[in-house]
This record gives structure tokens, C-alpha cells and sequence, in this order.
């Protein structure tokens, strides 16, 4: 739904008050975004005051159905600041509402970047170790980031062993759904037995959905990392696992790196600006863990449906992933 | 036992999505692809007819494999299951196994 004349009336009003000029709408667009979030294009006009000008931005608010799980606008806010000054790229945020007034919930706004995020539509260019060597060095400033954070206290304590702590509340949210699913326990009890050693050095600020599909490309270049919803305190070999874990590589599978470039490249880079060797025998472990999220994730979406608490197809589609995900999960984990 | 949404809730929320659909609608091609594929599936279903061990059974061995006592032969078993869920569901993801 697009925002009415009122709420971008009350937007305008409430940035005006942030700009200490007057702010004026001068237009707005749904833009297509998850079933989480709504993002809308505001180009806005301001009189005078600190940030004069036009600018071209995004909107960003919780859409109906958020999952319980994910982050609210609000903490994503913080996430993408902190992201954004150890020089992640991402959207620079620019300011933060959390006066219900305005538009019902917390939203944000931030300088509207553009690129191509669909995956699709990515692995149908050449394949190109440049762009995934950027993917790499873009994780590695991310995994800068370490606790304790005041600012990303939400967050939670950071678990010694992110390893087991992923086993335990995967069979947790298991236990909360209806149906049995035996192929998903297979895969946890591997993941109990394989556990490997905590991270040298303790968990560090992961993005836990880095893949293709949250990653925008302009002119063969990162321009930024989106969708913060999952972001949390892990192993780092977590996200270098599951971006490079074969359910991402969206049909170009011989591409190991998200299906955009060799695997290798992203790896390397990583190491170059992480300044630490990854274990390149570990990764295998985290993307059968990328493998079990997603299918639990997946199982949570089609419940939704099952469940009659939101009827829809999308979600009542999203079961039919799960198959194809265990099927994996056993040819990863093999007969042990 | 077969996971849920059933063949016939599947087709029913994909006639109701259908029947809500506006052409001029930006999302029409991907709500269209969804209703195809959601058909096809359901149609693979009935195809295979009555699926899988009963709820009671899958609840029992999953059980056993967390606990560390599922029985010699479960890798096969749970293997030959999802294969059969993957034909109906992705056949296509069968020739990346």
C-alpha cells in the first residue's frame, strides 16, 4: 500500500521538525520490498536548515507481518549505523522515528541507493571474482564489529558457543511447530556432533541472511547489504557459510560464491582485510547449519499459512522448500 | 504422513490469490507464476497418491534421532522420503542432488 496524503503530511511535519526547516513531500513510491517490511521511495525538498536540498530516500517500516523473531525497524536503525561506520555498505541512515503519532510504528529513513538485489536476475551476468572479492572484504568489516555494544544491546549477550546455541533453539523452534520433521532433526543431530570449537577471539556481529538476494549490485559494484532482520552475535564462519551455501547460488551452481563468482575469491578477500586465516574445513559445518536454519525458517513461514493466521500462498508455498533444502541437509551430512 | 498445506488447500488459496488478482497489478507475473506452480504441484500430489509413514511414526523417529537412537537404515529411509516429497514439490531440484 502506498503511504496516503495524511501520512506523508504527518512525515513531512515530523521531518521538518528534525531538519528545522520546512520539508516538503515531493513524491513517494511503494517500493517492492519482503513481506516484513515496506520500503517506500520519498524524494523530499528542504527549505533550509541543516540538510538544504532535494533528496532522494527511503522510507522504511514494519510491515504487517513481521516475523517474531526478526528485528523492528528501530533496532535495525542501529544495526545499519553501526554497519555503516565501520564501513559496511549500506544505505546511510539518516534519522529515526519512534513517535507512534506519525505513521503507527517506528520507522527510518535513509539515502535511497540503487542497484539490482534480485539474484535472478544477478547470475544471469558474468560470473566475476572482482565483485565477489568485494563481497568478502565488505563481510570482514562487518566482523569488525564485536561485543559489548551498548548501542546493539537488543541484541542480547553473545553466546560462548554459537555453535550449540544454533542447535538448541533450532530444536526449540522445532518443538513449537506441529509436525515432526525428521530429516531437519537429522541434520541438528550432525550439528550436535560436528560442533566445532568457538571462535577464536568470541562471536562477533553477523548478518545471518548475507547472500545473494540482500546484496544490491550497480555497475558490477556492491552499493549495499540489506535486510539487517536476522543480525546477531555468531560464529563469522556462519556467514561465510551461508553465503556460500548452494540454496543461494539461485541455479548457477558452479559459481561458489552466491552464484556470482568463485568461491576462492571471496574468501581470499575476507582473509585480506579480517587479517585471520579462515578454516576453510569449518565452512562446510555452517553450511549445513545454513541449510537447517533455512529449512526451520521456511517451516515457520508455511505455519503461518497452516495455522490460519495469514492466509497466503506465498507462505503456503514456502513448505514446498523444505523438501528440497532436507534433501541437501542429507547429502551434506551423509549416512553417520 | 504428508506435510501441510494439503493438495486441496493449496489449490484453494491459489484459485482465492487468483480470483484477487488485478493484471495491471506489478506483482501480476509472479502472483501468476505462484498460482502455476502451486497447481502443478498439487497435481503431482494426487499423482502420487496417499503419501508417507503415518504422524504418529514420524514422530517417533524423529524423537529417536535426536535422542541418538534412531535404528540402521533411517539415512535411507528419510533419504527415499524426501526424495519422493522433492518430485512433487521441486523435481527440478532432483537433478542438482
Amino acid at each position: 500500500m502506498e503511504l496516503s496524503g495524511e501520512e506523508q503530511a504527518r512525515v513531512a511535519a515530523w521531518l521538518s521538525d528534525q531538519a528545522g526547516a520546512a520539508v516538503t513531500v515531493e513524491t513517494t513510491q511503494r517500493l517492492s520490498g519482503g513481506a516484513i517490511q515496506e520500503n517506500h521511495r520519498l524524494v523530499i525538498d528542504v527549505a533550509g536548515g541543516e540538510w538544504p536540498g532535494r533528496h532522494d530516500l527511503v522510507l522504511r517500516r514494519d510491515a504487517a507481518s513481521a516475523v517474531a523473531t526478526s528485528h523492528g525497524r528501530a533496532q535495525e536503525y542501529r544495526l545499519l549505523k553501526a554497519a555503516h561506520k565501520a564501513g559496511v555498505a549500506v544505505p546511510m541512515p539518516c534519522v529515526l522515528c519512534e513517535d507512534a503519532d506519525v505513521l503507527g510504528g517506528p520507522f527510518f529513513v535513509m539515502h535511497r541507493v540503487a542497484g539490482e538485489a534480485r539474484g535472478a536476475r544477478l547470475v544471469k551476468l558474468p560470473p566475476s571474482a572482482e565483485l565477489v572479492a568485494e563481497l568478502g572484504a565488505n563481510l570482514a568489516k562487518l566482523h569488525s564489529i564485536r561485543p559489548p555494544r551498548p548501542d546493539l544491546d537488543f541484541l542480547g549477550a553473545p553466546p560462548a558457543d554459537p555453535a550449540r546455541a544454533a542447535v538448541a533453539r533450532y530444536r526449540a523452534d522445532l518443538d513449537a511447530l506441529p509436525d515432526p520433521h525428521p530429516a531437519v532433526e537429522w541434520g541438528l543431530a550432525w550439528l550436535a556432533r560436528h560442533a566445532p570449537a568457538p571462535p577464536v577471539g568470541g562471536a562477533v556481529l553477523c548478518h545471518r541472511d548475507y547472500r545473494t538476494g540482500n546484496l544490491m549490485i550497480a555497475d558490477g559494484h556492491l552499493s549495499a547489504t540489506l535486510d539487517w532482520e536476522f543480525a546477531g552475535w555468531s560464529d563469522p564462519d556462519e556467514d561465510i557459510g551461508w553465503f556460500l551455501a548452494k540454496c543461494w547460488r539461485f541455479g548457477r551452481w558452479d559459481e561458489e560464491g552466491g552464484g556470482l563468482g568463485p568461491g576462492e575469491a571471496f574468501v581470499a578477500a575476507y582473509e585480506r582485510l579480517a587479517g585471520r586465516t579462515v578454516d576453510r574445513a569449518r565452512l562446510p559445518y555452517w553450511q549445513v547449519m545454513a541449510h537447517v536454519r533455512w529449512a526451520v525458517i521456511a517451516l515457520q513461514q508455511a505455519e503461518r499459512h497452516n495455522s490460519g493466521e495469514e492466509p497466503s500462498l506465498e507462505l503456503a508455498l514456502t513448505a514446498h522448500v523444505v523438501p528440497e533444502l532436507e534433501l541437501e541437509i542429507l547429502n551434506l551430512t551423509g549416512d553417520a | 504422513m504428508r506435510k501441510r498445506p494439503s493438495g486441496a488447500d493449496l489449490l484453494s488459496i491459489a484459485a482465492e490469490t487468483e480470483a484477487r488478482a488485478r493484471p495491471e497489478d506489478p506483482a501480476a507475473n509472479y502472483v501468476a507464476a505462484m498460482v502455476r506452480n502451486a497447481r502443478a504441484i498439487a497435481a503431482r500430489q494426487a499423482e502420487a497418491g496417499d503419501a508417507g509413514a503415518p504422524a504418529e511414526d514420524e514422530r517417533r523417529l524423529a524423537r529417536a534421532i535426536r535422542a541418538g537412537t534412531a535404528p540402521a537404515g533411517t539415512y535411507a529411509l528419510l533419504l527415499a522420503e524426501v526424495r519422493a516429497r522433492v518430485a512433487e514439490s521441486n523435481p527440478r531440484a532432483l537433478g542438482k542432488a
